[in-house]
């Protein structure tokens, strides 16, 4: 959810920057640098995942991958969405410079936190299938719905308020939220099939 | 299957490169224009789509202090009369809602040509003299042929009449060139992107296996 530049109010852009700034530096430190070619994919990933549009109504929303860059990354979402987000406001004018502290925290704190809630339970021995299946979905899903509640968050001190603005961007992405539910979980079985110790070992990639 | 697999995730690949390219993005942008008294405004969004329903602020250029508001219709049209507080330029705000917004700045020279509303009638003096002041490139254009008044056909209407033909024909021209401006989301752009993702993945690799020694 890119947020243009001059929207936020000067207070709300630097907490911005603070935390995407703290969440920065921790995801650098406990990156595992013996995979940053996997997490500079990832990130691009990310980076292309933002001119898949979905037309929603009057506008359009944009896929994020926020859940599949945080299931696999966990705090590296952080330095990965920052660079991506970067480029993006460089190359295509998304979003901006004094936003990204914004945008960034909106989209790699999802990422985190759905690592903390979701992944524990991909990466056990012994769950069953269905539990992945749903474990998977909900982390594309929970990661879109929780960036969407941040960003009205964002917009709450403008004049638009934070209830308006949450339906609105909260039900303009729900096809968004479901696609990348499914994708999310695409994405894991595959990777179970074909490269499961990038996900079997909770100690690496934290 | 694990042929398939990998065959599925290489379609996926490039049906989303095929998609990502032509989808532009949702950058919301407006343009405005002065023409024959009013100032006409398009809202939209990057990549074609109009801006419907949506609210626009219109600010003294100079001030920044809010002279109008208003809503874009269904074709993301909105138009209102040039006032007197206008002179000095003024910037139209797009809210596209959600967070997106665009500026475009109609400047003083463009608005004090345009004239205010009800310009037509002779006794207008203000405005066909602020009209007569700019355009007097075009004036000089007809100047040879229309050199000492013909019957009843005085300078100033015919440079009033040269004025708003012109202001017709400019308005979609600037239209074009706005867009043609436009930095639209290219495949060099993601390309770009890309490269630069994977070279810093790159060096960041080559310099820790350098410090380890290898």
């Amino acid at each position: 959810m890119h947020i243009s530049e001059g929207v936020l109010s000067g207070s709300i852009l630097l907490s911005g920057g603070v935390l995407t700034a703290v969440g920065t530096a921790i995801g650098l430190k406990k990156m595992d640098y013996d995979k940053v070619m996997s997490a500079a994919l990832l990130a691009a990933a990310f980076f292309v995942a933002s001119l898949i549009h979905v037309p929603i109504g009057p506008s359009s929303v944009h896929l994020i991958m926020n859940g599949l860059l945080g299931m696999i990354l966990g705090w590296a979402a952080f330095p990965a969405m920052l660079v991506g987000l970067l480029l993006q406001s460089v190359l295509f004018q998304f979003g901006g410079i004094s936003v990204l502290g914004v945008n960034t925290f909106n989209v790699a704190a999802p990422a985190v936190l759905c690592f903390y809630i979701f992944r524990p339970r991909l990466v056990a021995e012994n769950g069953s299938t269905t539990s992945r299946r749903v474990a998977s979905f909900a982390c594309g899903f929970v990661a879109v719905l929780l960036t969407a509640l941040l960003t009205a968050l964002s917009l709450a001190f403008t004049d638009e308020g934070f209830f308006s603005a949450a339906v609105a961007v909260v039900t303009a992405h729900l096809p968004v939220m479901v696609i990348e539910g499914f994708i999310t979980m695409f994405a894991y079985f595959f990777l179970v099939r074909v490269r499961p110790e990038v996900l079997v070992e909770p100690g690496r990639n934290k | 299957m694990r042929g398939i697999c990998y065959f599925l995730l290489a379609v996926a690949a490039v049906l989303l490169l095929l998609v990502a390219v032509p989808c532009q993005a949702h950058k919301a942008r407006i343009f405005g224009y002065a023409e024959d008294g009013r100032i006409l405004t398009e809202s939209g969004f990057s990549g074609g789509s109009n801006a419907r329903n949506c609210e626009i602020t219109v600010h003294d250029a100079e001030s920044g202090a809010v002279l109008l508001t208003g809503r874009s219709n269904e074709k993301g049209e909105w138009s209102f009369p040039i006032s007197q507080g206008m002179k000095n330029g003024v910037k139209l705000v797009l809210n596209a809602g959600e967070g997106h917004r665009g500026e475009w700045l109609v400047e003083a020279e463009e608005i004090a040509a345009a004239g205010v509303p009800d310009a037509s009638d002779t006794s207008a003096s203000e405005a066909s003299e602020s009209q007569a002041a700019s355009t007097s490139a075009a004036a000089e254009i007809l100047a040879p042929q229309v050199a000492a008044p013909v019957s009843g056909l005085d300078e100033a209407a015919v440079e009033r009449a040269v004025e708003k033909a012109l202001a017709k024909k400019l308005g979609p021209i600037k239209k074009m060139l706005l867009e043609i401006n436009e930095d639209k989301p290219e495949l060099k752009d993601i390309v770009g992107g890309i490269g630069y993702l994977v070279g810093a993945a790159g060096l960041i690799a080559y310099f820790r296996s350098r410090k380890t020694g290898s």
